[in-house]
């Protein structure tokens, strides 16, 4: 292949055109888009449309897991393999260890921490989160908003799971491993639910229990 | 397309553009060098022209006057933004404008292809500005003119990333601050772009 040459005379329009496109706006007309591509242009296209390729190439996103998910019909973080292994990682803490004794108001706590083990990426597709008042404790009305609940990955925040204002799900039963819509965890990967009171820890009940977990599958990485 | 032209590519743990050339197998030894070749024939190739994406809309968080604006702390914002497939996003810069924007590594920025789900940059960061508004006086005492020029260092990518079809790139934030201390921020990714510019798609929505 010949070398490109190491400058090229520069493009400049000898007068301002609409275009061929006919649809640009003129503010982003002025510099002329219709020279045909130079060589630096038509390498750098090559190598777009080389990628465009592979990327919409099944086996590339195929080629990410080991080969022992290549015959799978679907993909191990879409829907539960047979080698993966149940996740469930409960946890109930007194409510006035975490927050109540601390007591500053809007500041999160955690209440669930959740390390996904080297050599495992998995799926998170059940979570709940409750506040279970003691027996016969008062000043406790779901979803008013004195409790706020939020999903931590990495300390990063889940992408819809802040702001959590209401009790959701059980942590009765064990939940459903459904086809898709997981959250997809990683090796290493710190999971951590939090929770603050807004408003302040009073007319909370002090006894109370906080409930809170996630369940899915984790599936060997290599 | 044969198979083994991109699965020895993947081997090499390089899934994206730029590293395809089946005569040179990136590795750790030569990857930075190809990542400059990228960005050089970028700069010396035509029909390409600059385009920047503000994200989000500077209309999303409203007003930075009003206190209950903005992005509050501890909360995430997750948006898209649409690129002609083909774009190469070469860096980005970030502004927070808040009065905690001095806070290290508080917001979590992510600059996604959702073509490939391969990330462009992911990671926490801090507003950092070169320049804040200073109010100078002249001889007199009188209060003259203030210099309102921040300026946002820009921050360039390795080499030029292509966005794959449809041309979507996801920007999430994550803000961690401090619910009860912190006040809202008002953040803004603006994304460096070379479109190609003689490529014509959705020509009706442009008509």
């Amino acid at each position: 292949m010949a070398a490109f040459p190491r400058h090229l005379p520069p493009t400049v329009p000898t007068q301002f055109t609409q275009g061929t496109q006919g649809f640009c706006p003129p503010s982003v007309n002025l510099t002329n888009c219709n020279q045909p591509d130079n060589p630096y242009t038509q390498c750098l296209k090559a190598e777009t449309n080389l990628f465009q390729r592979i990327a919409q190439d099944p086996m590339f996103q195929m080629r990410k897991f080991p080969s022992r998910y290549w015959q799978l019909k679907n993909l191990p973080f879409d829907e539960m393999p047979p080698d993966a292994l149940r996740l469930n990682a409960p946890t109930s803490a007194p409510y006035g260890l975490p927050i109540a004794s601390v007591a500053v108001a809007g500041e999160y706590y955690t209440v669930m921490q959740y390390l996904v083990p080297a050599g495992y990426d998995g799926v998170i597709n059940v979570t709940y989160n409750r506040f279970v008042p003691s027996a016969g404790g008062s000043g406790w009305q779901d979803g008013s908003g004195q409790l706020v609940w939020a999903l931590g990955i990495n300390n990063a925040l889940a992408v819809n799971y802040t702001n959590i204002g209401i009790s959701m799900g059980s942590a009765a039963v064990l939940g459903p491993v459904t086809k898709g819509g997981g959250i997809r965890v990683k090796a290493n990967d710190l999971i951590q639910w939090l929770v603050s009171a807004p408003t302040g820890t009073g007319g909370l009940d002090a006894g109370g229990i906080l409930v809170a977990g996630i369940q899915g599958w984790l599936y060997p990485n290599r | 397309m044969e198979n083994w032209q991109y699965l020895d590519r993947n081997e090499n743990g390089i899934c994206d553009s730029l590293a395809h050339i089946p005569q040179n197998i990136p590795s750790p030894y030569n990857f930075y060098s190809m990542c400059a070749e990228a960005m050089m024939a970028l700069r010396l190739a035509n029909n390409y022209r600059p385009k920047l994406y503000c994200v989000p809309d500077p209309t999303i968080w409203g007003p930075n006057n009003v206190a209950t604006n903005g992005m509050p702390p501890f909360s995430d914002y997750y948006t898209q933004a649409r690129m002609i497939p083909g774009t190469f996003v070469v860096g980005f810069t970030l502004g927070i404008q808040t009065a905690s924007w001095n806070k290290q590594n508080n917001l979590y920025v992510e600059i996604t292809d959702d073509g490939t789900g391969i990330p462009f940059f992911v990671g926490w960061l801090a507003e950092t500005q070169f320049m804040v508004p200073v109010l100078y006086n002249d001889l007199s005492g009188v209060t003259s003119r203030a210099v309102p020029t921040w300026k946002f260092p820009f921050m360039p990518l390795v080499k030029p990333r292509a966005v794959s079809d449809p041309g979507i790139v996801s920007v999430g934030m994550c803000a961690k601050y401090e619910p009860s201390s912190d006040p809202n921020i008002w953040p803004q990714v603006t994304i460096v772009c070379a479109e190609p510019c003689n490529v014509i798609r959705n020509v009706k929505e442009c008509a």
